[in-house]
């Protein structure tokens, strides 16, 4: 069964995607497409005139398409077979920093069979946006990829408990293989409870790392100890995302920070 | 600042004074010159760094590694702690007024989370926290001069801050006076925090975060030093009489304030909220504010142990906000009985990863056997603070269980005075007793094995008691 929508996916994709110089292995990875719809961000929206509250205003997201789960070792193995210069030992110390890829024992091997279907980590957002484009897609923005989550509120308190339950423990020594979580509605595995993942604008929000601050302009996702500028000073696992991203650089590589392809919905 | 206040009146010629000696304090930390470099000696608690003896301000260089581990809360229950340094509290610092801190806190790359730092030590953003946001698998640097003397909480800021808090993300940086702080016989370190599991109090297995108890504020469990039982039985506080004790004690939070006091101990000197500059005297219970820190001093004049606890005392007897003073010497048994005991404890070791463990349900008893093992540690959670390990109880105040008239005369009467309490006269093995025992809510399986457990230790008659039993003869909740 997987295999047949495997294949299908395959085709779906190859028909999607114009030819590349490598397009063709990445081809199995399955995307689905993200009907249009409103979105509440969590940062609440800071108006140009500073006198102004700081507001919830809700607006909306076009219709794109997502990968369904994050792109695998294998796939992304593929990827540097192809792109030399994505390789480990050739990276550009700019795009990547020293754990680029560093479970991998060299440049075209993975550490066993069973690591071809786990999560690729330790990969920057330099190569990540790089692996995408690759196939004609890019990295989802942040708001994308929250609304993707969001999944038009339904499981919200289940989506919550499975971020706690996750942070709860500490990272494991082999990740596990993807797609063994429920599928949201529409479609998604692992939005959370595997890794992380990288978004285009992952710094675009909070790039002051004072979390309490309700007055600094660059920091209204992270506000007060009130959490004055989002949405839902209760949603624990949003700060955390948020957190994440704006602690990282796009050199940076984690073990647990992956991602997953977004394109244009036609 | 004379010229800000013309003419001001005596008490404000007082503010003036101690206001301008203040600023004159900072401006003089703030130009004292660094003379070398030194790594920062830091310390686990209930350890404390030793004190500083230099005449000068250094640079001291600081390495704070945040490490994500499991580890144990309570008997049976596991928690993922976040931590400055691999244990709950974080390292301890210490410093002298003046001296520059080069901070650098490491995000070990196994950690799943970003991090940062706040010391309410720093003049700054953030108290460093602006400074030190830190992606897992990297380090952060930053420098402070430490203008202000006293003890200071530490923690992580980043959001959400109560979680990060919360999971154990906090310890203490104690910058010294000049002059030192008087010598005394022991220093030690204590911590309180509240800790937010899903599952109830006592509920075995790996315990994730809860959000929603957490906003609450409803605590299953207020502790020092990071675990119930942290601080007792063979790794209790210890002292001989005669010696001087000095408790550098904070309070993380993240939200319930402490009302510090030990039992049986009057605290000679209290500098209260850490502040090295206005000690008070005489002193029974001191609050510490969550974020905030207190430094107790008091010579022991008599031998035995001493029950630290928050006198809010509800987080004592049942949330774990309790650890042990042991003070030898001379025995004065007009003032107490001086007999020494060891709690029943098994430690795990902290930081062991039981790799893919999830929730386990909480055990039931298939024999005698396990139902005396299961018990003790029921004992131990909720019964031995009063009745003691050893069965002894505490003369005039708690009846003994061991070789109890009262408790072997009648199984029932056992039953029902743990699920419906006691509050009348009684008197046990020939003595009176005028107290209080709470009416427990456990469940019939843990009563079952407490009493079972009670029934077979100490040289107790060896009855079974069975969630049957229990069931049939509770004493309902009005």
């Amino acid at each position: 069964m997987a295999a047949a929508w495997k294949a299908l996916g395959a085709v779906l994709a190859l028909a999607l995607l114009a030819p590349r110089a490598w397009a063709g292995e990445a081809a199995d990875q399955r995307v689905a497409l993200i009907p249009a719809g409103p979105y509440t961000p969590f940062q609440r929206v800071r108006p140009i005139k500073a006198s102004a509250p700081i507001e919830t205003r809700e607006m909306a997201i076009g219709a794109f398409r997502l990968d369904v789960e994050p792109v695998t070792n294998a796939e992304f193995l593929d990827f540097v077979a192809g792109r030399p210069e994505w390789r480990k030992s050739r990276v550009k110390p700019l795009f990547a920093d020293a754990r680029y890829l560093r479970r991998w024992p060299s440049d075209l091997e993975l550490p066993d069979a069973a690591a071809r279907d786990e999560p690729v980590t330790n990969v920057s957002w330099f190569a990540a946006e790089a692996y995408c484009r690759a196939r004609g897609l890019r990295l989802p923005t942040t708001d994308q990829w929250e609304y993707a989550l969001a999944d038009y509120g339904r499981d919200r308190a289940g989506v919550r408990l499975r971020s706690l339950a996750w942070f709860a423990e500490p990272n494991p020594s082999r990740l596990p293989a993807i797609g063994a979580g429920r599928a949201n509605g529409f479609g998604l595995r692992d939005m959370v409870g595997l890794v992380w993942e990288w978004t285009l604008d992952f710094n675009a929000y909070a790039t002051s790392a004072e979390s309490r601050d309700p007055n600094g302009k660059d920091s209204a996702a992270f506000c007060g100890g009130a959490a004055a500028g989002v949405s839902d000073p209760t949603d624990y696992p949003a700060f955390m995302r948020y957190a994440m991203r704006a602690s990282l650089k796009a050199d940076y590589t984690a073990d647990n920070v992956g991602f997953r392809c977004a394109g244009d919905a036609s | 600042m004379a010229i800000r206040f013309p003419g001001a009146g005596l008490v404000l010629a007082a503010l003036l004074l101690s206001g301008s000696a203040f600023a004159a304090s900072r401006k003089e930390n703030l130009a004292d010159p660094i003379v070398g470099v030194e790594d920062a000696v830091l310390a686990d608690a209930p350890n404390v760094p030793p004190p500083i003896h230099r005449d000068h301000a250094t640079k001291v260089v600081v390495h704070l590694e945040v490490r994500e581990v499991e580890g144990r809360l309570a008997d049976g229950v596991r928690y993922t702690f976040w931590t400055f340094g691999g244990h709950v509290p974080g390292k301890f610092i210490r410093i002298r007024e003046g001296d520059e801190v080069e901070m650098h806190l490491d995000n070990h790359p196994g950690n799943k989370n970003p991090h940062n730092i706040d010391l309410h030590a720093v003049n700054g953003p953030g108290g460093g926290a602006a400074a030190s946001l830190t992606a897992p698998g990297h380090s952060s640097v930053f420098s402070f001069k430490a203008l202000n003397p006293g003890l200071f909480v530490y923690h992580c800021a980043t959001a959400p801050v109560a979680m990060h808090i919360a999971n154990g993300m906090y310890g203490m940086i104690l910058v010294e006076p000049k002059e030192g702080l008087p010598k005394v016989d022991h220093e030690y370190y204590l911590m309180q925090g509240d800790f937010y599991t899903q599952g109830a109090n006592g509920e075995q297995g790996l315990q994730p975060f809860s959000m929603t108890k957490v906003i609450d504020e409803k605590p299953e469990y207020v502790v020092f030093n990071g675990s119930v039982g942290s601080t007792v039985g063979d790794k209790a506080l210890t002292a001989k009489v005669g010696e001087t004790v000095r408790l550098f004690v904070g309070d993380a939070g993240p939200n319930l304030v402490s009302s510090f006091h030990v039992i049986g101990q009057i605290f000679d000197t209290v500098y209260p909220e850490g502040n090295l500059s206005a000690p008070t005297h005489n002193v029974q219970t001191t609050a510490i504010p969550a974020g905030g820190a207190a430094i107790v001093q008091f010579q022991m004049s008599v031998p035995g142990t001493f029950i630290i606890v928050d006198h809010s005392i509800e987080r004592a007897f049942n949330r774990g906000a309790l650890a042990q003073l042991k003070v030898t010497g001379p025995e004065d048994k007009l003032v107490y009985s001086g007999k020494q005991f060891d709690l029943v404890y098994q430690p795990e070791g902290a930081g062991i990863r039981l790799a893919g463990q999830g929730g386990v349900p909480a055990p039931a008893a298939k024999t005698k056997e396990e139902r005396i093992e299961l018990g003790a540690g029921v004992f131990a959670n909720n019964c031995q603070a009063c009745h003691q390990a050893d069965g002894q109880g505490v003369p005039d105040a708690f009846p003994p269980l061991a070789k109890s008239d009262y408790l072997n005369g009648d199984k029932i009467r056992a039953i029902k005075t743990v699920t419906g309490g006691l509050e009348t006269k009684l008197v046990v093995n020939g003595h009176d007793f005028n107290g209080v025992m709470p009416a427990w809510s456990l469940s019939d399986e843990d009563i079952a094995d407490v009493l079972t457990y009670a029934y077979n230790t100490w040289g107790n008659s060896g009855l079974e008691v069975t969630p049957d039993d229990v069931k049939a003869y509770r004493v309902q909740a009005k």
